[in-house]
């Protein structure tokens, strides 16, 4: 019989991960271990062919046709960081979708702080889709960015990008896509977007301590100083792509494991319908107040319950002790989505999918909570 | 011998590709001092080749610079 998968945490990080991962790790380590352009021996060679490799299928991923507007970094919170701090926002505008996660909002709060910038929401629905009918309301005079959060860590609502940034027009829009990098097709270019942030760990399937930043054209002040291999006789960061914000050591056994992880190629073992279903079931009960989209059609792979009877610890603690099901409870890293969605006062219980994840482990989850 | 100079190392390592791939023969080496200030890579190539190297790599657009002795 097959072995359930009762892990639903994916939207914290996906396990398992692709065999491949581990595979190419291990043998990153046993047997090559070179680093990044250091050296103009095989070894270091190899590994900064496999560090090429990784960013060509990255950027092929996402729909960049020049690789090297893609630069590593240790995951999105780093590369959202180097995009807030390194695009010069001070006295400026900066209007953001209401469901955005704190690797975003701590460092713009911090900026506005110290630099007198000014952030609003955007116009919404009460899932805290963006409302596109309403965006002509909105002031753009001083905007300097707008930020949005593909897919929301809480209820799983898909934004509408492209039609956001047809409406933002030469306002540069960066889209935060660590929940949907891996689950969705993303296309910068067709979308016209200028900045995407990524995780490898989540549904990209790959290691921690991966992720990156797309940059469409614009020019950033390296977030981080230090050694890139090239013009070396200088004490200060080269300017050209993808070196200029890239300084240190890459983190060689992340991006390797990513590597791994997008050749595997995963193809998920459900359907969304069969996560629908289980949110249609679940609303029906009764027992469960829902926090997902709107319109099914927005609906990725993750979604929050709260229980009309139980706190939210509660039921994570039953859902674990009675049936052995992992998942997020309490506050998720997403305070604005929280204040938006009314769920600030305890939180909710998310439930995060996998592409391993098959028809009948959904269907146990949805069990599982019906029986409480 | 001629050495082969890039940007960068992605630029090495795709420029490596394109030549191997279109039978010229590199060797990498660390990048000496008195040609560059990389501590990276460079690409040394048969001086007899130069003119192959040319062509594949402005047909991809690769810039490099050539540095001879």
């Amino acid at each position: 019989m097959k072995k359930q998968n009762l892990y639903f945490d994916n939207a914290a990080t996906s396990f398992p991960k692709p065999p491949q991962v581990a595979e190419a790790i291990a043998h990153y380590i046993t047997n090559c271990g070179g680093t990044y352009s250091r050296g103009g021996y095989r070894r270091a060679f190899e590994a900064t062919g496999m560090v090429e490799e990784c960013r060509d299928i990255i950027a092929q991923r996402i729909g960049c046709s020049d690789p090297e507007r893609v630069i590593f970094t240790s995951g999105a919170t780093m590369a959202a960081n180097t995009l807030l701090f390194g695009l010069g926002l001070k006295s400026c505008k900066v209007l953001v979708s209401p469901l955005e996660h704190n690797a975003i909002m701590r460092p713009l709060n911090h900026l506005a702080a110290k630099e007198d910038i000014e952030w609003s929401v955007l116009p919404h629905h009460s899932d805290g889709s963006v409302d596109l009918e309403r965006l002509d309301e909105v002031s753009k005079e001083g905007v300097a960015l707008i930020i949005i959060n593909h897919v929301s860590n809480l209820n799983g609502v898909i934004q509408p990008i492209a039609k956001i940034k047809e409406w933002a027009g030469e306002i540069p829009v960066a889209i935060d896509a660590s929940q949907s990098a891996g689950h969705h097709t993303i296309d910068v270019e067709s979308w016209n977007i200028d900045f995407l942030i990524f995780t490898g760990h989540k549904g990209l399937l790959g290691a921690t301590g991966s992720g990156g930043l797309y940059i469409k054209e614009w020019e950033l002040q390296p977030l981080i100083h230090g050694g890139t291999s090239t013009l070396s006789h200088k004490m200060v960061m080269p300017d050209s792509m993808p070196d200029a914000l890239e300084a240190g050591t890459p983190p060689m056994v992340a991006i390797v494991g990513l590597k791994a992880a997008l050749e595997a190629k995963v193809e998920p073992l459900h359907t969304i319908e069969d996560i629908l279903t289980a949110i249609e079931s679940l609303r029906q009960s009764g027992k469960y107040r829902v926090y997902c989209a709107n319109n099914t059609d927005q609906q990725s792979e993750l979604f929050a319950v709260t229980h009309k009877d139980i706190s939210v610890a509660e039921l994570a603690m039953q859902v674990y002790d009675r049936f052995g099901i992992e998942c997020r409870s309490g506050m998720l890293c997403a305070p604005l989505a929280h204040q938006h969605l009314g769920t600030m006062k305890e939180g909710v219980v998310r439930l995060s999918f996998s592409p391993y994840h098959t028809k009948e482990d959904i269907e146990y989850l949805t069990d599982s909570l019906l029986s409480i | 011998m001629i050495w082969l100079l890039f940007k960068n190392a992605r630029a090495v390592i795709k420029a490596e590709a394109l030549l191997s791939g279109n039978g010229v023969s590199t060797k990498t080496i660390a990048a000496p001092a008195e040609i560059s200030s990389s501590c990276g890579m460079v690409l040394v190539v048969e001086k007899s080749l130069r003119d192959r190297c040319h062509q594949i790599l402005t047909d991809n657009q690769i810039k490099y610079t050539i540095y001879e002795r």
